[in-house]
């Protein structure tokens, strides 16, 4: 089912009794998570893809949520400004499934996470009754901030209808860099500690590099982004910070070469897991992992310690390797299923509020309606 | 009936007798925090100094069903410490280590009563600090920043404290501690840590904070730029934004402020006769910074600027930045009291509601300064008062709730920083419809079945809105607007 308001998604669910009801977008991470049994009613947020209002003065967009993230990036982009994520599946991505699995990507470090740029929401609960938390202003602490208990929920508490964005000024000039050599670690942390400021600066395993159509040798993607001046400037320091690397000019577009490449198919059997990991350490995993798994396609983003691993096909004992890349990451870090078999934990909630969100999860949709077994919950 | 010596022995038994305040005379200091119109001395106040303690502490309180308030440096301005007759306060300010600072990884660990300025101070050395920097920031705590989800003058370009802090150990009100998030983003599993912070202290109490430290910019400059009108100063506001840069703050102050501050600061640096001055400050790599100020001054200049100065070594900025942090505590020097409103409006509003300000202010024969963050459109009128004039304090109350009303109405909200608290809890229902209030104690529910955690704060009530209402039909005076 397609509703084209939230008034007659709110009527579905009321009509629909205590169905199942499974949540999609554009359906382009259908494949992400337990897959469903087929139960229930599907609806989808594809004809909700409006672009309601956009303060181009005050840097903010209240769009629907089924609007595509590239087709909402055109009408930015024609003011001069951009919202800074960056998602798999750039062409079907939609702002609702952005938001609901918080796919925030490469400039997380520089502008924050989806979490971080959501001013304001509005969802239809399981009882269908339409809903809203936070506004439309750049700075707002009235109410509880429910735009980051949905944000990264997974579609389990709540349909999302429409967000209010908060969008930085497009800069005019991007510049891309992939740094090789033996010293990858103290590049990585030279980097962070100079006074650059670099709007993607990610550990790429080698099999990754090579799809970019260079010598598959782990390397670091560094993305410059401002005015020509401040852009040129930064790279002008560059060789103090990189002592000894191998420094080439890449595509300004390569950052969504990237995701471009990690976006595979459902249809492709695929492995694909989304680790966090100390900072510090992000080079050591990526570095590990090519060990265990030397085909993998690895983006750390080396600023904040979060990235994606993808592996095709699919290996023969996925819970081994998981295990493994858990041992490593851990205390602090994660390694998350988010597409291949349902292996036990395959999310692994870290330390002991695992409890507490079931039991928001219960008060948010008693019933489990909301993509139910395809998450953490029934 | 609540038998209080009982529970003063019992919590005397778990924390140290002397962290156990009963005496009249020792609890007046905890009868309000920053907002010092609203009064009410608590039943008992116990300062634990552990995850452990606190614990305790909410254990007590639920087996003997007694509410309680969180309370953290009391600095804060809309009443979310404000005790209640029957409640226990709960003060995080002996929880003052800091437990980690990890600079590799840009991750500094910190109990709750830590002062937001010492988490900079630990770092600063190594070349980072920590960025929001609400005005307070050398008194205020970092578990009533967290509570609160404290601004500041530097949070245009930064963010504000939601996006500095990545995990927080926690006591929920049903006595459970919880860890949430870590030292590593989007952690799997719901963003529990985004929804504790701001939700001032009705879920439970935060124990342990790990924060997100930045570099320090290697160029700092500030413009201080003087107008003849507010107006003017709102539309430089909007045009540098609209040229696409982000400046590290953006602050406006209006005449009767600068004329506070020069007065009691008297810095010299603001013209007295100017409308408004509009402080803009730039961070970044040499080249970048000159390149964006001189787009601003270039800007400033077509918005009618009288004068620029453009400060660049540090004590320079300090003395431009002097005068606004001091804005609040000068207001004080020049009206027996004053009452300060925190609304937002859309950035491109600021020059409408400025005029409707100014309105309020000549309607009601109020005197109202006002000093804000422009850049975020987050306003601070201060409209000057004698509390001792019977009547004044629910008039000058009932104009901010006007100003609030027009914030809303500007498409805004009516807090940016303060928080809800017990000062404007009736307006939440003209921002948010019965449903909306009802998905939040979905939330509080989960984390607070009970009710018991800062019970009466953030959401209206009946009964007290219902006597809110009572007050302003007394003021019919006020309704002519």
């Amino acid at each position: 089912m397609r509703p084209e308001t939230a008034a007659e998604l709110g009527e579905i669910l009321r009509q629909s009794g205590a169905q199942a009801v499974h949540l999609e977008g554009q359906n382009s991470k259908a494949h992400w998570g337990n897959q469903r049994d087929g139960v229930g009613i599907t609806i989808s947020t594809a004809a909700l893809n409006r672009i309601l209002n956009y303060e181009v003065a005050d840097l903010v967009v209240t769009v629907e949520a089924g609007v595509k993230w590239v087709d909402l990036r055109r009408v930015l982009a024609a003011q001069g400004q951009f919202w800074a994520v960056q998602p798999l599946y750039p062409d079907q991505a939609t702002v609702g499934g952005i938001m609901a699995t918080a796919d925030s990507g490469a400039w997380r470090q520089r502008y924050g996470g989806v979490r971080d740029g959501v001013l304001g929401i509005h969802w239809v609960r399981p009882d269908g009754a339409e809903t809203k938390a936070g506004g439309q202003v750049v700075k707002n602490v009235a109410g509880y901030d429910l735009m980051k208990l949905l944000t990264g929920s997974w579609g389990t508490l709540g349909c999302i209808t429409q967000a209010t964005l908060r969008l930085y000024p497009l800069p005019p000039v991007t510049r891309s860099f992939l740094i090789q050599g033996e010293d990858l670690e103290q590049w990585r942390q030279g980097l962070l500690d100079s006074a650059l400021q670099p709007t993607a600066w990610d550990v790429l395993s080698a099999p990754l590099v090579a799809q970019l159509g260079y010598p598959a040798q782990m390397g670091l993607w560094l993305e410059l982004r401002g005015t020509a001046l401040a852009v040129a400037e930064q790279v002008a320091r560059l060789p103090q910070v990189l002592m000894g690397a191998t420094v080439q000019e890449l595509d300004p577009e390569t950052g969504e070469q990237l995701t471009r490449h990690l976006s595979l198919p459902g249809t492709q059997p695929q492995l694909l897991l989304k680790i966090g990991v100390l900072p510090t350490r992000t080079v050591a995993l990526v570095t590990y992992l090519q060990q265990i798994a030397p085909h993998a396609w690895v983006q750390m983003h080396s600023g904040v310690g979060v990235g994606w691993f993808v592996l095709t096909p699919m290996p023969a004992d996925v819970e081994a390797l998981v295990t493994k890349i858990r041992q490593f990451v851990y205390p602090e870090g994660f390694a998350s299923v988010v597409c291949g078999p349902a292996i036990p934990n395959r999310w692994d909630v870290r330390g002991n509020s695992l409890a507490l969100m079931r039991r928001v999860k219960d008060q948010f949709d008693p019933q489990h309606r909301f993509n139910p077994g395809r998450w953490l919950w029934d | 009936m609540v038998d209080w010596g009982q529970v003063a022995e019992e919590f005397a038994r778990c924390l140290e007798p002397r962290r156990v305040v009963r005496r009249r005379e020792e609890l007046l200091v905890y009868e309000c925090d920053g907002l010092t119109s609203y009064r009410q001395r608590p039943a008992l106040v116990v300062l634990p100094k552990t995850t452990q303690e606190v614990q305790r502490a909410i254990h007590i309180c639920r087996k003997y069903h007694i509410p309680f308030v969180p309370r953290g440096a009391g600095t804060g301005l809309s009443g979310g410490a404000l005790p209640e007759e029957e409640a226990v306060l709960i003060v995080t300010a002996m929880m003052r280590q800091i437990l980690a600072v990890d600079v590799p990884n840009r991750r500094v660990v910190v109990q709750p009563g830590v002062i937001n300025t010492w988490v900079t101070q630990a770092v600063s050395g190594k070349g980072f600090y920590y960025a929001p920097d609400p005005s307070s920031q050398t008194v205020c705590s970092v578990g009533g920043n967290v509570a609160e989800n404290s601004g500041g003058v530097h949070c245009l370009k930064y963010g504000v404290t939601t996006n500095h802090v990545l995990g927080l150990k926690m006591v929920t009100a049903l006595g459970e501690v919880v860890e949430l998030g870590g030292m590593v983003p989007e952690l799997p599993g719901y963003d529990l840590t985004g929804v504790v912070v701001g939700s001032e202290g009705t879920l439970g109490i935060v124990t342990e904070v790990t924060l997100n430290i930045l570099k320090t910019p290697e160029v700092v400059q500030v413009l201080c730029a003087d107008f003849a009108t507010v107006a003017q100063a709102g539309a430089a506001v909007s045009a540098i934004i609209a040229a696409g840069i982000i400046p590290g703050g953006m602050e406006i102050m209006d005449n009767l402020s600068i004329n506070a501050v020069e007065n009691v600061v008297a810095t010299g640096c603001y013209p007295r006769d100017a409308g408004a001055i509009l402080l803009v400050e730039i961070d970044g790599l040499p080249a970048e910074v000159a390149e964006a100020m001189g787009q601003v001054q270039a800007i400033c200049k077509t918005q009618g600027a009288r004068g620029i100065q453009v400060a660049t070594d540090p004590q320079e900025r300090y003395k431009l930045w002097q005068g606004r942090k001091a804005a609040f505590a000068a207001m004080g020097k020049i009206s027996r009291d004053y009452y300060v409103q925190d609304g937002v409006v859309p950035r491109s509003q600021l020059p409408w509601i400025l005029q409707e300000i100014e309105r309020l202010s000549q309607a009601s024969g109020y005197r109202i300064a006002n000093v804000f963050h422009a850049g975020d459109g987050n306003l601070h009128p201060l409209i000057l008062f004698d509390e001792s004039v019977p009547g004044a304090l629910e008039e000058v109350e009932h104009l901010g709730g006007e100003i609030l009303k027009l914030c809303i109405q500007a498409g805004g909200s009516i807090s940016g920083e303060h928080g809800v608290g017990a000062e404007k809890r009736c307006y939440m229902s003209d921002l948010f419809s019965p449903t909306d209030l009802e998905t939040m104690q979905l939330l509080r529910r989960a984390f607070d079945p009970d009710h018991l955690a800062n019970p009466s704060k953030i959401f209206p009530t009946p009964r007290t809105c219902g006597e809110r209402a009572q007050v302003a039909q007394k003021f019919p005076q006020l309704q002519v607007y």
